[in-house]
């Protein structure tokens, strides 16, 4: 009976375990990290923004390791953060002193400071490019020299730093709608667990560190009909963000290191009451996250502004969205259905006899 | 250059998860909320009752863990190795020689002593959960002790099977404040919870609680003066090795006759009893 | 790294004297905090960090400032602290009043309550108290050097169920007892 081959014991185990470090080098075929940290960048942003750690070499580590499994590697990068202590808390940083390497607005065709559109895959047409097949350390060598060569034009000297926001242009105007500003001490559901109602440091939190997947499902239902947002994207922002941190309330904060951080602000209508009227006047959903994932930035925008305002669909329930949406937790679960039940089983089953014996007749 | 501390949690992890401990001790039956972490295992194998007893854990410890009664299932054999790994401790089979014993879905049935910490893993710590979806309400019953929900819930499967149809995760009431969950064990070992010599802990790392029963605290299965609280029975059916009837039992089919036959769930127990009746003999 | 193994050690003790209150503790002394006893410090070393915050009884700057310094722990208000030490030696009424002002939880988050560290000196007389509570089989009997003000002032905080303060006892002896706030406590009179 199969309960009992699951009690495999020790060998067992063991067996499988050999199985899997069999399986990633059975090809004898091989991979360093480097390599990975150079050319997977797309799994690398978003392995690091869901398991909430910044190492490029880390995850790049995780993914030799987890053979390419998103989840395992996820998984890794997480449970080693478990193992770290928390030395310090950086201090607040600004996307506004961002290092730009891509800023789109899809709400005004000319933006201050310029549309720049950086590397994206936006604009490509999606055929497999089977020269790559063929394609050898030389030739990658020689084309990096052929990019590098081109002359770079003098128009191109834009200011890269401190670009104006396209939020501040339309705040300028009145037409965001105020809030009293909120310095409160964010909350870091890392280190103590969420209770419900959440602030919004918390859902902010728990999105960006939500499963890629997961967030734009949710982003999408509620663009699609299942929320109240309808939103432009204000400015998507990808570029290279600074992160300092301060030893003491006095000193000058230190320069760590810089992440690559995507911010978005999406710009959704709402009715708000002024003098004895109604007027329209925009909100911003928020989103961030690190690495290069536009598409998770932006649908977590929708989903803040969709938790932020009341209504009745499941995007708008704060524990529907915020109690789902991680990795670790979701497919934790779901794999645990793997694990052995007979004892719960068997308790059940007792009782369904007893009941068809004894039970109540209709 | 990466060497993992001793019990794989660095001390500020450690800190909180035991101050969420005393906590429960402090309060029985009421779960605290504790910012759990990411363990090298499946969120929902166990990483709850895993950081409890890393949080427990020094090197004079002896640790049992059991998974469904059995000490070499899969899952139980994994937690060991893992502890075992990072803190390098002793561990055993044997009840009696243990000074922490970790649980999935039973209580062992050699009773437990003063000398003992119990640690189940739990996967669903709110015992309303099922009546009442939203964390937010739920906390809220439970401040305001507001447990009709719970009684409603058997009652109606008293209503409509002439008994409750609850099989494990049968909520208990503790110290005479707390609905608890008592992590999905069977009815059978509810019982063995109230009053026990040993602390008991229980950790939901999904769900992000710890809570506790201290040594003789009061336990009772929830229940209704016309309809009081049972257990499995396994009325006629005894251990076909042992020939025990007082524990709890697995079903088994002989693979050669097609025959339904018992044995001990417990497996370090029924093997115990073994080795008597040799020694005996 | 020995840290490690000795404030789980630490833990260990105060577990057990939570689970089994009225049961002494036996606590190693690693560091010293000038003003405070040895045992204190080790309570600090295996609890305090800095997600959680302090006070002492008698607002002691040199203790504040050396225990945030091992710990990290934030200091704050005694009616905010999750922690309040009342060091040998602390006037009585500081004491009792910093017992007074220990936040209690509510009944949402019964757990956002202080934890009371008292150290015990021999200047109040012995009394034998009578404890019943979870973690007691049936009585347990304790001698402890505690004025019945502050017996009677635990009851009250204590009243609320699960709202209250839980305390750890430390006598210069080294002996340590808690008291969680689920343990009754009368005295014997004899």
């Amino acid at each position: 009976m199969a309960y009992v081959a699951v009690r495999g014991g020790a060998e067992a185990i063991e067996a499988s375990l050999e199985h899997l470090q069999y399986e990633r080098v059975k090809e004898g075929a091989y991979v360093a990290v480097e390599t990975l940290q150079a050319t997977m960048r797309g799994f690398l942003d978003q392995v690091m923004s869901e398991s909430s750690l910044y190492s490029e070499q880390l995850a790049g580590l995780a993914m030799k390791q987890s053979e390419g499994n998103v989840e395992e590697a996820i998984f890794l990068l997480r449970a080693h953060r478990s193992t770290l202590p928390r030395l310090y808390y950086s201090t607040t940083t600004d996307a506004r002193n961002m290092f730009v390497l891509r800023r789109i607005s899809a709400s005004f065709k000319d933006i201050p400071g310029g549309q720049i559109l950086g590397a994206s895959h936006d604009y490509l047409h999606r055929l497999l490019n089977f020269d790559l097949l063929q394609e050898t350390a030389a030739d990658v060598v020689a084309q990096k020299a052929e990019f590098e060569a081109i002359e770079v034009p003098d128009e191109s000297e834009l200011p890269l730093e401190n670009l104006p926001k396209v939020m501040d242009y339309l705040r300028q105007e009145g037409l965001i709608r105020e809030f009293p500003e909120n310095d409160a001490e964010p909350s870091d559901i890392t280190k103590e667990s969420m209770a419900f109602p959440t602030n919004r440091s918390q859902r902010l939190q728990t999105l960006t560190r939500g499963q890629t997947g997961t967030v734009t499902s949710l982003g999408y239902a509620g663009l699609r009909g299942y929320g109240a947002s309808h939103p432009t994207v204000g400015e998507v922002r990808v570029g290279w963000q600074s992160i300092h941190v301060a030893m003491d309330d006095e000193d000058d904060p230190y320069y760590i290191g810089a992440i690559k951080l995507t911010e978005v602000e999406s710009f959704i209508p709402v009715n708000v009451d002024s003098e004895d009227k109604q007027v329209l006047e925009f909100d911003i959903g928020y989103g961030a996250c690190f690495g290069q994932n536009e598409t998770k930035a932006i649908a977590m925008s929708i989903v803040d502004h969709a938790l932020e305002t009341g209504g009745d669909t499941p995007i708008h329930d704060e524990e529907f969205v915020l109690l789902h949406v991680d990795t670790i937790e979701s497919t934790g679960f779901i794999s645990h259905l793997k694990m052995p039940h007979y004892v719960t089983f068997q308790s059940k089953l007792e009782q369904m006899r007893t009941i068809k014996k004894e039970g109540k007749s209709l | 250059m990466r060497e993992v501390p001793f019990a794989l949690l660095d001390e500020q992890s450690k800190k909180e998860i035991r101050r969420a401990i005393l906590k429960g001790v402090a309060i029985p039956g009421y779960q605290v909320p504790f910012a759990s972490r990411e363990m090298p295992i499946g969120r929902g194998w166990g990483t709850g009752g895993l950081q409890v007893t890393l949080a427990l854990i020094g090197k004079e410890d002896t640790l049992k863990v059991i998974d469904q009664g059995a000490d070499d299932s899969v899952n139980a054999i994994n937690i060991k190795k893992l502890v075992q790994k990072t803190t390098g401790v002793e561990t055993t089979s044997r009840t009696q020689d243990a000074s922490i014993v970790q649980s999935r879905h039973r209580i062992p049935e050699v009773p437990l002593t003063k000398e003992q910490i119990l640690v189940l893993q739990v996967p669903e710590p709110e015992p309303l959960r099922a009546i009442e979806r939203s964390e937010y309400k739920t906390k809220r019953y439970h401040a305001e002790k507001e447990y009709s929900g719970a009684y409603l819930m058997l009652f109606e499967q008293i209503m409509r099977y002439n008994q409750t149809s609850q099989g494990a995760d049968y909520p208990v009431l503790v110290n005479g404040r707390y609905v608890m969950n008592p992590s999905p064990i069977p009815r059978f070992d509810n019982p063995k919870i109230d009053s026990n010599e040993a602390l008991i802990l229980f950790g939901a790392g999904r769900e992000k609680k710890i809570y506790a029963v201290p040594p003789y605290t009061n336990v009772q299965s929830l229940a209704f003066e016309d309809y009081p609280f049972v257990v499995e029975q396994f009325e006629g059916k005894i251990c076909r090795e042992t020939g025990l009837s007082n524990v709890f039992l697995d079903e088994l089919t002989d693979e050669k006759t097609g025959e339904t036959y018992y044995l001990c769930n417990d497996t370090s127990y029924m093997k115990e009893v073994l080795a008597r009746k040799v020694a005996v003999k | 790294m020995e840290t490690v193994h000795y404030t789980q050690r630490a833990f260990r003790t105060l577990l057990n004297c939570f689970a089994r209150p009225g049961t002494a503790g036996k606590l190693e002394n690693n560091y010293t905090v000038n003003g405070l006893y040895a045992e204190t410090a080790t309570i600090c070393m295996s609890l305090l960090d800095g997600e959680v915050s302090f006070q002492t009884a008698n607002k002691h700057r040199e203790i504040n400032q050396s225990v945030h310094a091992i710990t990290g722990c934030q200091i704050k208000s005694l009616e905010q602290a999750d922690f309040i030490i009342i060091p040998h030696g602390t006037e009585q009424q500081q004491l009792l009043k910093a017992i007074e002002l220990a936040k209690v939880g509510d009944l949402i988050d019964p757990q956002k309550s202080a934890t009371i560290i008292i150290e015990l000196d021999e200047i109040a007389p012995t009394i034998t108290a009578q404890l019943t509570g979870p973690g007691i089989k049936t009585v347990e009997h304790i001698e402890l050097a505690v004025g019945k003000e502050l017996l009677a002032l635990r009851t009250s905080k204590n009243k609320e169920f699960p709202l209250g303060i839980d305390c750890i006892f430390i006598e210069r002896s080294g002996r340590v007892i808690a008291l969680p706030r689920t343990t009754s406590m009368s005295e014997v009179t004899n």
